[in-house]
């Protein structure tokens, strides 16, 4: 990846969050669009997915994949290196699991009831997340490992909707959420 | 061992709070036939408007929260008139995500004015008065029953109680409550027989958002502290003492205010749940009020 600066840099930046709420969007779509059931914890999730995907993918000492300078981090299963998608797929997977879990008595609810229901659930996952430290780590230096180029590009940035969002932990969660390293 | 009945008196102090966002959430809802995600910004702009008024202009604080009602109230109303107003005959869900939206922007606009920085009113910190002093020897523990109470704890209780009073008296004794209950029961059937609807939602507004203004100040006077999400962190409470007391009943709303107050300092007492998850177990009382008996202990049942 070459190294982007000025203008390009902030709209690359830009894009790339814009991306990554495309993605929550089209997720709330399936579930709002197509079964009518309104989830307002969908940033709760995202944040499942961030931490899960951080916390499977302890970055080795290395910064760099076999020298190749490539910005990738990598899972360490055993000394075997595996790349980075395996701890989105994780994260993937433990993020369905729990949403699973919660829609069998969830699922129960009509809308108003399913909105304050969901609301209440994003507020749980945000206070587990803040509580355990020892899990999740919110604010140590247990982050990813990002290459110091990247640092340049990085904008603070709010989650969207309300629950996990835009409270006093902004940093540390942006800090957690918006590592993994897309586009950086 | 903690007090029991310490744990009580602070769960009920606590509980009066809620119950002054709950009462106007829950006349809200059954009048307005949506959810007001917007209410605990009505309780952090009330706290920060006093917070202007006493502290920046230096009224006395009667006085300033007494002015704080008042523009709470017409804050309620001009979001009425503004936006909500355009919605009426919106699917809930819609009014729902109108009234995210209205939070929102509350909220930013109080950062844009005083910033994320935590404030307070700086009342100086008081010294609780000993009611009870005492325990007995219980098994291997010594049953506590001290209770130390602080001139404010006191006053939010009976001003949470006056309230309740005023609206019950406002419901029962007046033209314009018994013509809210009207449209709450049945909107379109109360135009035909010719209540003004359009006023009741102004009136229920206004109801509403000085109730909010009330329970605003109480949480920053009771916390000592300011700050941009204070309304929002309460409004899960709020939504859980409403849902469990029946959505669209005000008295339903009083009893589960102070049921949530009580769990929520009884689960201090709980080993592993501790203060941090205090939220979690008003959560769990919500969920399990929806699955089991979605009507409330009041049935959504107005008396």
């Amino acid at each position: 990846m070459a190294l982007v600066t000025g203008p390009a840099a902030f709209l690359l930046s830009l894009l790339t969050t814009a991306l990554i709420y495309s993605i929550l969007a089209l997720g709330l779509n399936l579930q709002w669009g197509y079964t009518g059931l309104f989830n307002f914890s969908v940033a709760a999730f995202w944040a499942i997915g961030a931490y899960t995907a951080s916390i499977v993918a302890r970055a080795p000492n290395a910064e760099t994949a076999f020298g190749f300078n490539l910005p990738y981090l990598w899972l360490d299963v055993a000394g075997v290196p595996i790349p980075l998608p395996a701890a989105v797929i994780v994260a993937a997977i433990v993020s369905a699991i729990v949403a699973v879990v919660i829609s069998i008595p969830t699922l129960r609810l009509r809308d108003d009831y399913l909105a304050i229901a969901t609301l209440g659930l994003a507020e749980t996952i945000r206070l587990v997340i803040l509580n355990e430290r020892w899990l999740t780590e919110a604010d140590r230096e247990w982050r990813w490992k990002i290459p110091s180029w990247a640092h340049r590009w990085r904008t603070s940035h709010c989650l969207p909707l309300s629950s996990s969002s835009s409270c006093s932990c902004t940093s540390s969660l942006s800090g957690a959420l918006t590592a993994p390293g897309v586009a950086y | 061992m903690v007090s029991i009945v310490q744990v009580l008196f602070d769960g009920v102090a606590f509980g009066s709070i809620i119950l002054l966002g709950a009462v106007g959430l829950s006349l809200l809802y059954g009048i307005g036939n949506f959810a007001n995600f917007a209410h605990g910004e009505l309780l952090t702009v009330s706290a920060y408007v006093t917070y202007l008024l006493y502290v920046t202009l230096g009224l006395p604080f009667l006085l300033a929260g007494a002015v704080t009602i008042g523009l709470t109230a017409l804050l309620g109303v001009s979001i009425d008139r503004s936006i909500l107003h355009i919605h009426r005959d919106s699917g809930s869900l819609t009014k729902l995500l109108v009234t995210v939206g209205i939070a929102f922007v509350l909220r930013s606009l109080i950062r844009m004015v005083w910033t994320s920085e935590p404030r307070s009113y700086r009342l100086g910190l008081e010294r609780g008065i000993a009611v009870l002093d005492g325990g007995f020897p219980l098994g291997f523990t010594t049953f506590r029953f001290d209770l130390f109470v602080t001139r404010d704890s006191v006053l939010i209780v009976v001003l949470g109680l006056v309230c309740v009073a005023i609206v019950h008296l406002v419901l029962t004794r007046t033209k314009m409550g018994i013509a809210m209950r009207a449209t709450a029961a049945n909107r379109s059937l109360s135009q035909v027989t010719g209540i003004d609807t359009e006023q009741v939602t102004r009136l229920t507004w206004v109801l509403s958002a000085g109730l909010a203004a009330v329970g605003g100040v109480a949480l920053a006077v009771t916390s000592g502290l300011l700050y941009p999400r204070m309304g929002f962190d309460v409004l899960l409470l709020v939504f859980a003492a409403v849902i469990l007391g029946g959505i669209g009943s005000p008295y339903g709303a009083m009893i589960g205010a102070y049921v949530i107050g009580v769990a929520q300092e009884m689960s201090i007492l709980l080993p592993g749940v501790g203060a941090r998850y205090r939220l979690a177990v008003a959560f769990v009382i919500l969920f399990v009020v929806m699955l089991v008996k979605p009507t409330g202990i009041a049935g959504g049942s107005w008396s």
